[in-house]
């Protein structure tokens, strides 16, 4: 799909696919095209060139547009809740509009209202509640018709770390159930913890891979040899190993990336051991999706 | 078109309303204060001192009008009187309807609730007569609750000077029923057009405001006796306002659609 506003391309032959039950990270910088991208796949509006597939029916196509919305859920950036009105009452009003029957709506309201905890406070508007319970209330919105694609843009955004865990929690609980799960986010750490693949975009898409091997290939696989004590020369003699790469030494601990620790590292100890290092520790480091993130933008930059 | 959705879509405009003090207070005391007022104001003082109106200029004025020649003094300023006031219960579909789209369109958009709502399976078309019908039926109702309090005072008053009664006559049957809606509808409909520019529902109401100049101008015009409405000039007027309501309905169409209203409302 393709998305222009006059001149500018704010989504540029973005092409991926998305599995069913999967849980998709769609990492990007504001103004990358993310909001943009679930507004096409939600058809809120129209791609300016090319289409995509949601559950089997096409975005572009007017008579779908109507049944991809009835069978998707979207979190917006904006909880957008009615604040006069009751979360109830909120969640009772959309309900029907998604045409939920009775008296599956009413027990909807209260099963979702009860997880996340807000039972109790159902009658009041929700203008009085905290930026947390309106995410919940929001969440539980986009969940009554129990949706089988769930969008959620910028779930956590502006959360207490309290409020964020118990949405985590439920989005892991919601992929559980086998919910497909498209999750906009800027917070790097909940993307690495929750999504099974991540695509990284700004206008385009830069990369797409699940978080272990976008690190991998970016980084490969580093080890961390702690010794005793670094002799003279034993440095340049790891470098000579031809499986190890980007070899660095920092006090009594050298760091190296290997193909496959699983083969390489006991040809490694046995290559130090003959070097008459004393090896104290030897561990696999793991690169943040953050860094991942940061190499990938800094290089298409 | 979703009779169901569109339902649902009136009926929480109507709790919004509920809640919000401001729009039901309008909605509330303009309508009674135009009822009780006016006739209070305008027929009292000919009542209680008809020996006033043989000596005032207005009533000298007001005799040489036509459809008046032969009434008493008394008859002839109060027939005159219900004509006059008229415009004022043009005024009410004119300002109440645009206070309630106002909120419930420029409200929404301020709010960031419109997105959602946009996202649910309803169309855009439901969603904008449901939200024409929220601000129309409270607005209706009370032009006619205020005209026909209006009418029982003013028959209160009257009756046993004039033994006829002065209001509803055809005119005002023709305003109340066919150029009420249709300047209502007109208000709403302006509302859709100015939500598309303007962030706040207090200046969208300042824009609509407009609608009520030619409503003044004729008001000032009955009352000097430079113009005097008749049933037959209502209908010209009732025919204007239809075309230009057809004319915003086609603009706010336009205007009122997803993606419009995502990606170029400001």
């Amino acid at each position: 799909m393709t998305r222009s506003f006059g001149k500018m391309t704010v989504v540029d032959r973005l092409d991926l696919s998305i599995r069913s039950g999967e849980v998709f990270g769609f990492l990007g910088p504001n103004g990358a095209g993310k909001t943009t991208t679930v507004r096409m796949l939600t058809c809120l509006i129209r791609p300016s060139s090319g289409t995509a597939i949601v559950d089997g029916l096409d975005v572009t196509n007017e008579k779908d547009a109507m049944q991809i919305r009835s069978r998707v859920g979207l979190l917006t950036e904006t909880p957008g809740l009615y604040d006069t009105l009751s979360a109830y009452k909120n969640l009772r009003f959309y309900g029907r509009l998604y045409d939920v029957p009775e008296p599956r709506l009413g027990e909807q309201i209260e099963r979702y209202l009860k997880l996340l905890d807000l039972w109790d406070k159902k009658d009041q508007p929700v203008g009085g509640y905290s930026k947390g319970m309106r995410q919940k209330i929001a969440i539980t919105r986009c969940l009554l018709h129990d949706p089988k694609v769930i969008f959620l843009d910028e779930p956590t955004s502006g959360l207490d770390p309290e409020a964020s865990r118990i949405v985590r929690d439920f989005v892991l609980e919601l992929k559980k159930e086998g919910h497909t799960i498209f999750l906009c986010t800027h917070n790097l750490d909940e993307a690495d913890r929750l999504c099974d693949r991540i695509g990284i975009f700004k206008g385009k898409l830069l990369s797409l891979d699940t978080s272990a091997h976008l690190k991998d290939k970016l980084y490969g696989r580093q080890i961390r040899v702690q010794l005793k004590a670094i002799s003279p020369g034993l440095v340049e003699q790891i470098r000579s190993l031809g499986y190890v790469s980007g070899v660095e030494a920092r006090g009594n601990t050298i760091t190296m990336n290997v193909g496959s620790p699983e083969q390489d590292n006991p040809e490694l100890v046995r290559a130090l051991v003959k070097a008459g290092a004393d090896v104290q520790f030897i561990t696999e480091s793991s690169r943040s999706l953050e860094e991942v993130y940061f190499k990938i933008m800094g290089e298409k930059q | 078109m979703n009779l169901e959705k569109i339902r649902l879509i009136v009926w929480k405009e109507f709790e919004e309303i509920m809640k919000n003090k401001l729009i039901l207070g309008s909605i509330l005391l303009t309508p009674l204060i135009f009822a009780f007022l006016l006739p209070t104001a305008m027929f009292m003082p000919a009542i209680l001192s008809p020996g006033e109106l043989t000596s005032n200029e207005t009533t000298r004025m007001i005799s040489n009008l036509p459809g008046v020649a032969g009434m008493s003094a008394q008859e002839g300023y109060f027939a005159f009187m219900t004509m006059a006031l008229l415009p004022f219960f043009m005024m009410l579909p004119a300002i109440l309807p645009t206070i309630i789209s106002a909120y419930s369109i420029v409200g929404e958009k301020k709010n960031r609730t419109l997105e959602p709502l946009l996202a649910a399976p309803v169309s855009v078309d439901d969603i904008m007569i449901g939200k024409t019908l929220a601000a129309l039926i409270p607005a209706l109702a009370g032009t006619w609750i205020s005209a026909a309090i209006f009418a029982i005072l003013v028959w209160a008053m009257t009756h046993n000077i004039v033994h006829r009664i002065l209001v509803p006559d055809l005119t005002w049957l023709i305003c109340l029923f066919i150029l009420g809606p249709l300047i209502a509808f007109f208000g709403v409909m302006l509302t859709v057009v100015i939500s598309s520019r303007v962030n706040d529902p207090r200046v969208a109401q300042q824009f609509s405001i407009v609608l009520l100049l030619p409503i003044l101008a004729i008001s000032m015009a009955q009352f000097t006796g430079l113009l005097l409405v008749n049933a037959n000039m209502i209908l010209v007027i009732c025919a204007v306002i239809a075309v230009a309501d057809v004319i915003l309905v086609k603009i706010g169409g336009q205007l009122f659609d997803r993606e419009e209203i995502l990606t170029h409302w400001k």
